[in-house]
């Protein structure tokens, strides 16, 4: 435990020593490799939400969002795997049975089972509760699940995946181990950014899984599991986002500082400093607003939801712009094959996408503010 | 304590919702009130304000209907970690 990094300071050296200078061989490979997978499980980065008891490092949600950050400051697809294994495993642990917690939760905590989540559908995006796939109870008490999920990153290397799917009580989570049969993996490539986080479309065609692959409340995981899960990820994200926005800074002040005619540098054109200051004060404002929520969390405060929300819709519409800016300040440098430029601003403009979309946010948090306005 | 928990969770659902007089049968998800984004802030500030954890059984709609449905729910598992 001792060599695990638990600060951010020390993650930051983590990062930078094995997984920033990789990023964009993993970016182009569209794979992390195992041994990079290995390692962090041996940082205590899979289980960095599950507690001791299970084998994880029980970090509060604010250390938690400092590592996400950091992790997603050196690479958004290596974050985007800790994401969904972390929303499996908290759903694990917050809405698991005994059987279920002691079953998965060291396998997780270890990464010796990575986790993913498969809640989107062809036709079920934003829109969750058009959810088609079916679990079917049968008298034994068994289910089996027929359907199709898409976009899930991770897909291609997890060994849980947790399924949402239509029961006759309504939706319901389900807890399914890759090598079920029945389950097709069927790997996506050529994704416009995170490219490394190894998607994969899952089909389950009569697949039977048996009663203890009900994970939470029966008919009524839209509001539980999905929710609370989609928190975390959203939690994840915004927290990545702010790392994107800390690496685009960093970038564009170290190329404009070198960078220039002999007279004059790049860093004393006033528009250059307008695009600096500018992702300057983003970043300070992503990263304390990812801070509030995660401080919410600790608390158990409900207030968490919305501030997540919020924390989310900063982070990822300021880093897609702070990204923007990154490829204008490097100019051609900025385009070329494998700049962290050009993967910064593809893989911002994921971020707008994901565990809510800028769209949906802004309808949601619209919706907030007339909870809050007088008739 | 237990008397308390009717009106604490009336005073939740005010703050949450100044513009709405909610009584304590109203119906929150037929009248549209609750989301899934509202619902788990419910449960969240249950389990919080009340120190229980709900077991997956007791985590149903019905449970969460109106404020006496809430009400009995939090009696009946402060009820229980009593006899334990």
């Amino acid at each position: 435990m001792s060599d695990r990094p638990h600060g951010r300071e020390e993650f930051r050296a983590a990062v930078d020593a094995e997984i920033a200078p990789r990023a964009a061989r993993f970016d182009r490979d569209q794979s992390i490799p195992g041994d990079v997978l290995r390692r962090m499980g041996e940082l205590g980065w899979w289980g960095a939400i599950l507690p001791p008891e299970t084998g994880g490092a029980g970090m509060d949600m604010v250390t938690l969002g400092e590592l996400h950050e950091e992790v997603g400051r050196g690479c958004s697809s290596v974050r985007s795997l800790l994401t969904v294994h972390s929303m499996v495993s908290y759903a694990v642990s917050r809405w698991g049975s005994d059987e279920q917690r002691a079953r998965w939760l060291p396998r997780l905590a270890r990464g010796e089972t990575i986790g993913a989540f498969c809640l989107t559908e062809q036709r079920a995006g934003s829109d969750v509760a058009n959810i088609a796939a079916t679990a079917v109870r049968q008298d034994d008490g068994s289910y089996v699940l027929d359907g199709g999920k898409r976009w899930t990153t991770g897909g291609q290397i997890a060994g849980l995946l947790l399924v949402f799917a239509r029961t006759g009580r309504g939706i319901s989570a389900f807890l399914v181990e890759r090598d079920t049969p029945g389950v097709e993996v069927r790997p996506v490539h050529d994704m416009l950014g995170t490219r490394g986080s190894m998607l994969a479309e899952i089909d389950f065609r009569d697949c039977r899984l048996g009663p203890g692959a009900l994970l939470g409340p029966d008919g009524f995981a839209l509001a539980t599991v999905v929710t609370g899960v989609l928190d975390i990820g959203r939690y994840s994200v915004a927290c990545g986002c702010v790392g994107i926005l800390q690496a685009c800074l960093e970038a564009g002040a170290r190329f404009t500082a070198e960078k220039g005619t002999r007279t004059q540098p790049l860093s004393e054109h006033q528009l250059i400093r307008q695009m600096l200051t500018q992702t300057v004060t983003d970043v300070t404002a992503a990263r304390l607003l990812c801070r509030q929520a995660g401080e919410l969390k600790d608390r158990q405060d409900p207030q968490t939801i919305m501030a997540t929300w919020i924390a989310k819709y900063f982070a990822s519409t300021a880093a897609a712009r702070a990204a923007s800016d990154a490829v204008q300040i490097h100019g051609a440098a900025g385009c070329a094959p494998d700049h962290p430029a050009q993967r910064y601003y593809r893989d911002a403009k994921v971020m707008e996408i994901i565990e809510g979309s800028t769209q949906i946010q802004q309808i949601k948090i619209a919706e907030e503010a007339y909870r809050w306005t007088a008739r | 304590m237990t008397a308390a928990v009717g009106p604490e969770i009336a005073k939740f659902l005010a703050g949450s919702f100044p513009n709405l007089d909610i009584g304590d049968d109203d119906d929150l998800f037929d009248g549209g009130i609750a989301n899934s984004l509202f619902t788990i802030q419910l449960i969240m500030f249950v389990e919080k304000r009340f120190a229980v954890q709900i077991p997956n059984e007791d985590l149903e709609l019905d449970n969460f209907r109106t404020v006496t449905a809430m009400t009995k729910l939090v009696e009946r598992l402060t009820q229980a970690r009593s006899d334990v």
